[in-house]
């Protein structure tokens, strides 16, 4: 289908040839969009642009194709004309040829780098071509690959042994807690056996004690100093393990964590890449604080940037009746694209939206770069938040040297919204 | 000097009721015809650009409002996009008459309109490339970058490598490049707004 044309153009660069290859459907579309088709040919293009999307699509690339190749000097002399002819004189299209060559000088700027770090790294590659040179930079080379290699070793030998060292360490501070854990519970039981003791007592006050709980009384009271009677005695007791299971030499046994809140952890530490892709400040919806949720859209300034609609509005004068422009929900901002009766002369401008029966809408001034015998302006951005279903008035205005406003045009224009 | 255009043959004006008519006529989904509408309109909008319009955007609604007030009267259509590019004609060769009759009359100014050459401050220019094109991220930047580089005839081959690349059809890879372009040239749009 897509058939190749070689194609050999004698060149006007400098007597150069310049070689071009275009498939027939391609040459097809680029003599429409040239305005050089026969009428049953582009008949036959319209019809299946219309028609399908693809061939549409197609349609659009091969347009913006088109500009790049002009702006980037790629047409023949035949075909520049033509462009120029069919494009460059709508002043919408000049925009594009403008953003085009923008474009290519920001695209051709990255390669640009890329070339001059290949480049770099080819200059270095022949420098060592000198024989040399050469002999002498292997040798440097081997005689440092092998210091880094010994390097290694030793290194990787002390980290074996502190491994070794901390895993010692480790298992004697296990063992030293399984300890302090069997002594706690130890002294948990006595405490329990004493309490209980305590209980009898407090519920037999006045019978004798048993002459073994008062043994007990005595051997664990004799290190306490002296109480007035039984029952302070046994309260000083009960104290005693109760502070000793707070530790108070240091903070082993408090703040315990178990081994699956590390391993819930969403980190590998010896998986970088996947490190890099965290964010932080990352709430569990998926927004990131600070930032818009929805990062995959694009924002200049905080602005969304969306494709920005032009409506064009004709002089008042026109036969064609009052425009209609109809603005999708979904549009945040519009500009408008005034066509003037006479050639522009004034620097400043100001333009005023109102309601058909004359309520203020918005205001909005700006400077408009001015070229001689200019006769279609674009206005700043206005709110479509501004600008519901109905008729307007939309004022444009120029700035007198006094710095007054005087009238130059207005327009009546229709708003549907959908 | 004047973009006045062909008096049109009717002066019937569009109401809400008819173009809701059309957008049901698109879709039963009122969000879906929204886009529908919008796609039709890109159409129209880019035919009368490339038959050299001068005014392709009022052509375009012209050519809609004929359609929306042909339905909106009761006529049925059984191939609405076919019956489109009818009416787009019709519009075109009336507009088409028009121009001839104005430039015969107006001659000079056409071409003094067709002369003026607006540019835009080349600083101001590559800022603000250089600043949406920061606001992509770095695979986007690459990819466009990648597609748009290029020259021929090395250009085809280079795009059909990126399309394979990213695992995705050479039209898939052309319809994302120009929605991205057309992103990138509404974002210099704005920014350049603001000098």
């Amino acid at each position: 289908m897509h058939r190749r044309l070689l194609t050999i153009v004698t060149g006007a660069w400098k007597g150069r040839f310049v070689l071009a290859t275009r498939s027939i459907s391609e040459t097809r579309r680029l003599r429409y969009l040239l305005g050089k088709s026969s009428p049953a040919e582009r008949e036959h293009i319209e019809s299946e642009y219309f028609e399908d999307e693809d061939a549409f699509q197609e349609m659009l690339t091969a347009e913006d194709d088109l500009i790049d190749a002009y702006a980037r000097g790629e047409l023949t002399d035949e075909e520049r004309q033509g462009f120029e002819k069919s494009f460059v004189s709508s002043f919408r299209k000049r925009d594009r040829v403008q953003f085009a060559r923008a474009f290519a000088g920001a695209v051709s700027a990255t390669r640009s780098v890329e070339t001059k770090l290949a480049g770099t790294l080819l200059d270095n590659f022949k420098t060592f071509q000198a024989p040399g040179l050469l002999r002498v930079a292997t040798i440097a080379g081997v005689i440092v690959f092998v210091a880094v290699l010994v390097w290694l070793v030793s290194d990787r030998r002390r980290m074996t042994n502190e491994l070794r060292e901390l895993r010692a360490e480790s298992a004697e501070l296990s063992k030293r807690t399984e300890a302090l854990q069997r002594n706690s519970e130890t002294e948990r039981t006595r405490t329990a056996e004493i309490a209980a003791q305590l209980a009898d007592l407090q519920a037999q006050p006045e019978k004798p004690r048993p002459p073994k709980r008062g043994t007990i009384a005595t051997q664990r009271a004799r290190h306490l100093p002296e109480a007035k009677n039984d029952r302070e005695k046994f309260a000083m007791i009960i104290a005693k393990p109760e502070e000793r299971l707070v530790n108070q030499s240091d903070a082993s046994l408090a703040n315990a964590f178990e081994r699956k809140n590390i391993t819930e952890l969403p980190l590998n530490p010896s998986n970088v890449p996947t490190l890099l892709t965290l964010q932080p400040a990352t709430t569990p919806s998926g927004s990131v604080e600070g930032n818009s949720a929805d990062q995959a859209k694009i924002t200049l300034d905080g602005v969304p940037v969306e494709p920005l609609h032009t409506y064009s509005l004709p002089p008042n004068t026109s036969s064609s009746g009052e425009p209609t422009i109809r603005i999708p929900s979904s549009l945040s901002w519009i500009r408008f694209q005034i066509a003037l009766e006479t050639a522009a002369n004034h620097e400043n401008y100001r333009v005023t939206i109102k309601t058909a029966d004359g309520r203020p809408i918005t205001s909005v001034d700006w400077i408009e770069p001015l070229t001689p015998n200019q006769i279609i302006i674009d206005t700043p951005v206005v709110s479509t938040d501004d600008l519901p279903s109905g008729d307007y008035v939309l004022l444009l205005m120029g700035k007198e040297p006094d710095h007054s406003f005087v009238k130059v045009v207005g327009y009546s224009f229709k708003v549907i919204k959908y | 000097m004047s973009l006045t255009k062909a008096p049109r043959k009717s002066e019937w004006v569009l109401t809400q009721a008819a173009f809701d008519g059309f957008l049901a006529t698109l879709d039963r989904d009122r969000e879906k015809a929204g886009e529908k509408y919008e796609y039709i309109r890109l159409k129209l909008l880019k035919y009368f650009q490339w038959c050299g319009s001068d005014v392709p955007d009022i052509d375009a609604d012209e050519t809609i409002n004929r359609v929306t007030r042909r339905l909106y009267e009761g006529q049925h259509v059984y191939n609405l996009t076919g019956y489109i590019y009818g009416v787009a004609k019709l519009v075109r060769a009336e507009s088409l008459k028009q121009r001839s009759r104005r430039r015969s009359l107006d001659e000079g100014s056409f071409i003094e309109l067709s002369s003026i050459g607006v540019e835009v401050e080349v600083a101001n220019y590559q800022e603000c490339m250089e600043r949406c094109l920061g606001c992509l991220s770095d695979e986007d930047r690459d990819v466009i970058s990648e597609y748009y580089r290029y020259k021929k005839p090395e250009k085809i081959d280079c795009r059909k490598r990126l399309a394979a690349r990213l695992g995705i059809s050479l039209n898939t890879l052309r319809v994302k490049m120009h929605r991205q372009r057309m992103n990138l040239e509404a974002c210099v749009a704005r920014c350049l707004a603001r000098y």
